[in-house]
């Protein structure tokens, strides 16, 4: 009777323990057998969570979030030189850090970093890298990431319809 | 031999711990969270993929476009290839959008024949939709008049709170 019990004990363990290691192991094997749609699908999250005005950030958060953000990008870009999703999404957010810098009074820094986001952008053939155009372009993009009510809470989402 | 048998006894017991173990965690991989993670980096890398591309097409146009437009064909199509649980009816809105993005560039380049092709793939993702009117001159309005649209929004700072989700893939 107690190799019985001790038997089932080892059972429910067992399939507790598979059962919580299964979403580890999941992520393994999507990163392992799909790198390119893994690093682009995390990306794609980590975009949205800084792009997304979700939580009220304050400016300086923003900031930090987008200076790290870019960073991720940099780091990315030295893996894949020839990307040109990375070249737009770097010269993008060069121009979304302008827009904060403006914000916090810094001309000299907001011209550096929209010259850097109109240098990234006119290498991939667009037409007018002005930094009016790019100005009210990113203003657009941003707000397309909102938050969506979810069970009377606003949850951070990225424009999940794109 | 009661220390023996106490040994084999707790090899049991760990066998039994590890195949019941192994068994819960490969069922709930291949028949839950598997595809799930997989259809959910799917969905945000399409997304963001589809961003570059339609910018590339608003933005640069001519081959700069024509080259990312397809690099993102090329991501839809691996999706269905692998069978990503991807909910089938965005994955033909989006291709549908992007056969005709292409087409409008190849008209702008003048590729007539290239222009036709495309319109016919067209065409062909909305049939497997069930649209009912699918002909060249409606599909023809119908991403003139969105590209009027979108040129409008992005292009001459348009109204930055009107919302195009659903709009662009």
């Amino acid at each position: 009777m107690k190799k019985v019990i001790a038997f089932s004990i080892c059972v429910l363990l067992g399939g507790l323990a598979g059962y919580f290691f299964a979403p580890i192991l999941s992520m393994w094997i999507a990163q392992s057998s799909d790198p390119d749609i893994f690093a682009g699908g995390m990306l794609a999250n980590y975009k949205s969570s800084v792009v997304c005005d979700c939580n009220d950030k304050s400016a300086n958060e923003v900031e930090k979030e987008l200076s790290e953000y870019l960073s991720a990008l940099q780091r990315f870009r030295e893996k894949d030189q020839k990307s040109r999703v990375l070249t737009q999404e770097i010269g993008l957010t060069y121009v979304r850090l302008s827009m904060v810098e403006k914000k916090f009074d810094q001309p000299s820094r907001a011209e550096e970093e929209m010259k850097h986001g109109q240098a990234e952008l006119a290498a991939l053939g667009w037409k007018d890298v002005s930094a009016g155009h790019l100005t009210s372009l990113v203003a657009q993009l941003n707000s397309e990431y909102k938050p969506i009510e979810r069970k009377d809470k606003a949850v951070s989402a990225s424009a999940t319809a794109r | 031999m009661k220390v023996v048998e106490s040994i084999l006894f707790c090899f049991a017991c760990l066998l039994v711990f590890l195949i019941t173990g192994v068994a819960s965690c490969a069922i709930r991989v291949k028949y839950r969270d598997l595809p799930k993670v997989r259809a959910s980096l799917a969905y945000s890398y399409a997304g963001f993929f589809g961003e570059y591309s339609f910018l590339q097409y608003n933005q640069a146009g001519g081959k700069q476009g024509i080259t990312a437009l397809l690099d993102y064909l090329g991501i839809l199509q691996r999706i269905q290839d692998e069978k990503i649980k991807y909910p089938e009816k965005a994955l033909h809105f989006c291709s549908d959008m992007t056969y005709l993005r292409l087409y409008r560039l190849e008209v702008k380049a003048g590729n007539s024949a290239k222009a036709n092709e495309y319109i016919r793939s067209a065409q062909n993702e909305l049939a497997i939709l069930g649209r009912k009117d699918v002909s060249a001159e409606n599909l023809i309005k119908s991403i003139e008049a969105q590209e009027a649209y979108e040129e409008k929004l992005y292009n001459s700072g348009g109204d930055v709170t009107a919302s195009v989700a659903g709009q662009k893939p």
